[in-house]
């Protein structure tokens, strides 16, 4: 009896070797190759976890330390369960759980394997329930991916990258932890650990925040004025530090442009109020600030923060640099126009006692022309680009098309306000509305329309938000032009 | 002449130009959603390249145009204007010239293969006959057109540039042994009707490969030889459509490891070598072996077909070689019968002696998904010849090159991109894909081609680095990967466009013009004004 407890306990502690030491030193920062990218392992669990299971800690411990853990099954398999995310309805359906329920055990999961390809095949055509059976069984396939050791590489001393599967335990615990050798990788991957680690972001808002505070309640600006500044330089390091990690513009997919048109708006609008004394430009700039902001941080199904490898044609880093930036910053300066023309609109319909309607216009007219000659500029600066890299300079692709079309809606709007067709009471709600074709342009062209050589950039979950914009929107008009007061 | 001019005014006003860029919007905005539903190529025909876009176009320069003409003589606060809005007339110009006599094509490079035509995305009809030999140029539609246009005894009907191909029995004139059937294979994952025919007119083959699974669709007189015995070898008689009976084989292997096949019954004896033909042999005088070319018996070896899945479908009888039982299991599709893998079943649909399948292309809109089209993805083009027996009429798809043979002479009908010739020969000598580390995923594409002049020069050409040769400019576009040999080929666009420098000016002019008149401008006149 005594024998066959010892034997029993020596299994036990040889098991737990790996597990316990490895995974309990610091390996966040140990550089691993995932994706065709140099990521520090902090970030590779984050990324992994937030795609596979809904659960915060997995398994009870910190992202990283359950990725080490749930690596660990290749060499000494534990049958780890882990919760896989189940989003769609009729997938919970399908799967025989909850309605209510957000996951199902990989174990589970796993047996119904046949029956999620099945119902796959037997949906023609490509719609959110299909998509969704895509993704469970891509989740599955990576839990499987990390259990055979495939997800990552490691670095070794002779400066080549290792895959778990070429590794023996002893090698794989020399090589998986922060040594000397390393440093030959450079530091960008430490940058991209503490930018996801320190969320300079969410900083960034609760100086946004105290800014909009301070120069609403108080006569003098400088208060409010040195807050955005912090504010600004926050996302400035940030974004800095973006670049730096990932070697481009910060404005290569969904997160990182409205992320960059977000700071953008608040910097245009911060050389708006200096020069023309006017802090209202200044508030309408970080209240836009604030709302990419909270996109950034909560939209997580839509903006995905993860930097990963851009498509080759994409890799022009000239061109992608003056034709984005140009196109979202003019996306800034209309932005801060729509935020002021709907400040304008409630307020009025409110019955707040407002300054009349031409100064107001006056304010937003600056922002609508800094847009125009910004986007005219980035429509063509975007045909030049494509004339460069594809031998067309125009091709009815859905993106420049509807950029073109936005751009159509301002001119119309300006060319009508030389008429008397559009006064200056007409002209705010117009602006106000004139930003739809924007986000259409900048979002409804990847999440709804989804066709064209700019395909590269779609993901999902986004159709919700421009429905829920336009909403908005409209019934902010709906104040404007059926106000409670008015005498019939 | 007043009522000119009052045009004229009214379309010099800002409020026409707020009216034509306010539809202009509108007819951009149903062009992008057409472009999701139908695709990039349809919304092109349909909405970007039409008549009325055009001259939505023209009337959009005319606004611009008599609009700076009013305001004319130049005053110098309007210095902006006149650069912006000649900047606009300028790119529509360019954009004009560009789409009259300009280029938009693409080359096909087979790995070192020389290819000298650039295709372009419209259709040209080719055909020929003992006559003549015409290529018809078929214009941008985007729906069913009537071409109507005859040549000799040739008659080019209805152009479908969007088509699906639906099942269609025609009668047949031969006998039976030419018959055809469609069959429904599936199981609890997917269901899939297969039609299969030994017609030699019908557009269907006569076996297929779903994934693992071969299926072959034999004469119906197969079916009897199958269910016979258990035999590895058979022989069938094709031209009694019946196999041999009662036959003993006998096997030997040559010196030179040659296998031999001696097939006798009371009547016969012949001799069949399976590695080099299923036709019998002979030794003729000069002692060498020859396949009987004229025999009609054909050697069929079972055990071939044992090892990985292949079902035999004979007309109204199935077959397959059970692995576990180690038997050939022949059964007649009276009822739905069960095959031994996946949980696969069979079941006949429809056999006909007398009648063959067509696929017969029908016009649709077409449905996009994922930037392909699932839906209109064939073209066709309905053509009819005059002969002595009266009018013949028929479809000439897109990929399928058409050879009649009318009044006893071979005719020729392709449906194909137009081409045109380049004055020089280009060759992809290498082409090289980089990935992104540890991962298959592109990071570039680039190709090593060499063009042949008279002399010979070697090019490098990559995304962002086109090549530029005698006026046209070749850009790296897209790869494929032949499925036989594995290597790569490349896809280039070629154009030429001498609107290019006049679209590049007014875009400059715009810019300029735009940020003087909207910045520059204001900044001049409020410091005038505070310096007054």
């Amino acid at each position: 009896m005594n024998k066959f407890f010892f034997l029993f306990i020596s299994i036990v502690l040889s098991n737990i070797g790996f597990s316990s030491s490895t995974c309990d030193q610091n390996i966040e920062t140990i550089p691993v190759q995932a994706d065709g990218r140099i990521k520090p392992f902090s970030v590779l669990s984050v990324e992994v976890f937030k795609f596979i299971t809904p659960e915060k800690k997995p398994f009870g411990f910190s992202k990283a330390k359950a990725l080490c853990l749930l690596s660990n099954e290749f060499y000494d398999p534990k049958d780890l369960d882990l919760p896989i995310k189940i989003e769609h309805v009729k997938a919970r359906k399908l799967l025989e759980i909850d309605q209510n329920k957000t996951s199902m055990n990989f174990s589970d999961l796993e047996g119904y394997s046949m029956e999620i390809r099945a119902a796959m095949m037997k949906i023609k055509e490509n719609n959110s329930y299909k998509k969704e059976l895509q993704k469970i069984s891509s989740r599955i396939n990576y839990v499987n991916a990390i259990k055979k050791g495939k997800l990552f590489s490691l670095y070794d001393k002779s400066s080549t990258w290792r895959g778990l599967d070429s590794l023996s335990l002893n090698e794989f615990n020399s090589l998986f932890q922060v040594s000397d050798h390393q440093k030959k990788l450079g530091n960008t991957y430490m940058f991209e650990h503490y930018l996801f680690k320190y969320h300079p972001f969410g900083i960034a808002i609760i100086f946004i925040l105290l800014s909009i505070f301070s120069l609403s309640i108080f006569k003098k600006n400088a208060l409010g004025m040195s807050f955005a500044v912090i504010a600004l330089i926050i996302q400035v390091l940030a974004i800095a530090v973006r670049v730096y990690v990932s070697g481009r513009a910060p404005i290569t997919n969904m997160y990182e442009t409205v992320m960059f048109s977000g700071f953008g708006a608040a910097l245009i609008a911060y050389v708006l109020t200096l020069f023309k004394k006017e802090k209202i430009f200044l508030i309408a700039g970080l209240g836009y600030n604030v709302l990419c902001l909270f996109m950034m941080i909560f939209a997580n199904n839509m903006l995905n923060p993860a930097i990963k490898n851009l498509e080759p044609v994409l890799r022009d880093n000239f061109w992608l640099s003056t034709h984005v930036t140009c196109v979202i910053l003019s996306y800034a300066a209309l932005a801060i126009s729509w935020i002021l023309a709907n400040i304008y609109i409630v307020k009025t319909s409110l019955g707040k006692g407002v300054d009349k309607p031409k100064h107001q216009v006056k304010v937003i007219y600056t922002c609508v022309q800094i847009g125009v000659v910004l986007l005219a500029a980035g429509v063509i600066l975007g045909g030049v680009w494509a004339d460069y890299s594809w031998g067309r300079f125009w091709g009815w692709d859905p993106k420049e098309t509807w950029s073109l079309i936005a751009l159509l809606i301002y001119m119309a709007i300006l060319h009508g306000k030389y008429t008397s067709w559009i006064n200056d009471k007409n002209f705010i709600p117009l602006i106000a509305a004139a930003f739809l074709s924007v986000i259409m342009a900048w979002f409804g062209v990847n999440y709804i329309l989804a066709s064209g050589l700019h395909s590269y950039g779609f993901s999902e979950g986004g159709a919700i938000f421009i429905g829920s914009v336009f909403l908005a929107q409209m019934s902010i008009l709906a104040l404007h032009f059926f106000p409670k007061n008015r005498k019939v | 002449m007043e009522f000119i001019k009052k045009i004229e005014k009214f379309i010099g006003e800002v409020k026409f130009a707020v009216i034509i860029i306010l539809i202009f919007a509108a007819y951009l905005t149903y062009g992008t959603f057409q472009e999701s539903y139908h695709g990039a190529e349809y919304a092109g025909r349909h909405v970007y390249k039409s008549i009325p876009f055009m001259l939505l176009q023209f009337l959009m320069f005319l606004s611009i145009f008599t609009a700076t003409l009013f305001r004319m003589p130049f005053k110098k606060r309007l210095y902006g204007f006149y650069t912006l809005h000649l900047g606009l007339l300028l790119l529509f110009i360019g954009s004009f010239v560009s789409y009259y006599a300009g280029i938009d094509s693409s080359i096909t490079l087979e790995p070192n293969t020389p290819a000298q035509y650039v295709v372009s995305q419209e259709d040209e009809l080719f055909f020929k006959t003992p006559l003549i030999e015409e290529t018809i140029p078929l214009p941008a539609v985007y729906k069913a057109t009537d071409i109507n246009q005859t040549i000799g005894n040739i008659k080019i009907q209805t152009y479908l540039p969007y088509a699906d191909e639906t099942l269609e029995w025609k009668d047949s004139i031969k006998t039976s042994r030419y018959h055809s059937s469609t069959y429904q294979l599936f199981n609890d994952m997917l269901s899939e009707e297969l039609t299969f025919s030994l017609h030699d007119k019908a557009d269907f083959e006569s076996s297929k490969s779903l994934g693992p699974l071969n299926i072959h669709y034999l004469p119906v007189g197969f079916a009897k030889c199958f269910k016979a015995n258990q035999a590895d070898h058979l022989i069938w008689d094709s031209l009694n459509q019946v196999c041999l009976e009662n036959i003993s084989f006998e096997e030997k292997t040559t010196p030179t490891g040659l296998k031999i096949l001696r097939a006798k019954n009371s009547e016969q004896e012949e001799i069949f070598v399976p590695k080099l033909s299923p036709l019998p042999v002979y030794i003729d005088q000069d002692q060498k072996l020859k396949v009987k070319e004229i025999s009609p018996l054909r050697l069929f070896s079972r055990n071939m077909f044992k090892d990985k899945p292949h079902l035999f479908l004979f007309g109204r009888s199935v077959s397959y070689f059970d692995q576990s039982d180690e038997l050939w299991m022949t059964k007649e599709l009276n009822q739905i019968i069960e095959l031994p893998w996946m949980g696969f079943q069979v079941k006949l649909l429809t056999h006909h002696d007398k009648k063959y399948p067509i696929l017969k292309p029908i016009p649709v809109t077409p449905i996009q998904d994922t930037n392909e089209l699932i839906k209109g993805k064939q073209r066709a083009i309905k053509v009819s010849v005059q002969t002595k027996a009266g009018e013949k009429e028929f479809f000439v798809k897109r990929g399928t090159p058409l050879k009649p043979v009318i009044d006893g002479k071979e005719y020729y009908f392709s449906l194909r991109n137009q081409a045109h010739k380049l004055p020089y020969q280009i060759t992809l000598d290498r082409f090289k894909m980089n990935v992104d580390p540890g991962t298959n995923k592109p990071a570039s594409y680039e190709s090593f081609v060499t063009v042949f002049d008279g002399g010979s020069s070697k090019h490098h050409i990559f995304m962002n680095n086109p090549l530029k040769y005698e006026g046209l400019t070749f850009y790296q576009s897209s790869y494929f990967q032949d499925p036989k040999t594995g290597q790569y080929g490349s896809i280039l666009t070629v154009n030429y466009d001498p609107g290019r420098w006049l679209k590049y000016l007014g875009s400059l002019l715009l810019v300029l013009g735009s940020f003087y008149h909207f910045v520059l401008r204001r900044k001049i006149i409020s410091l005038r004004k505070a310096s007054l």
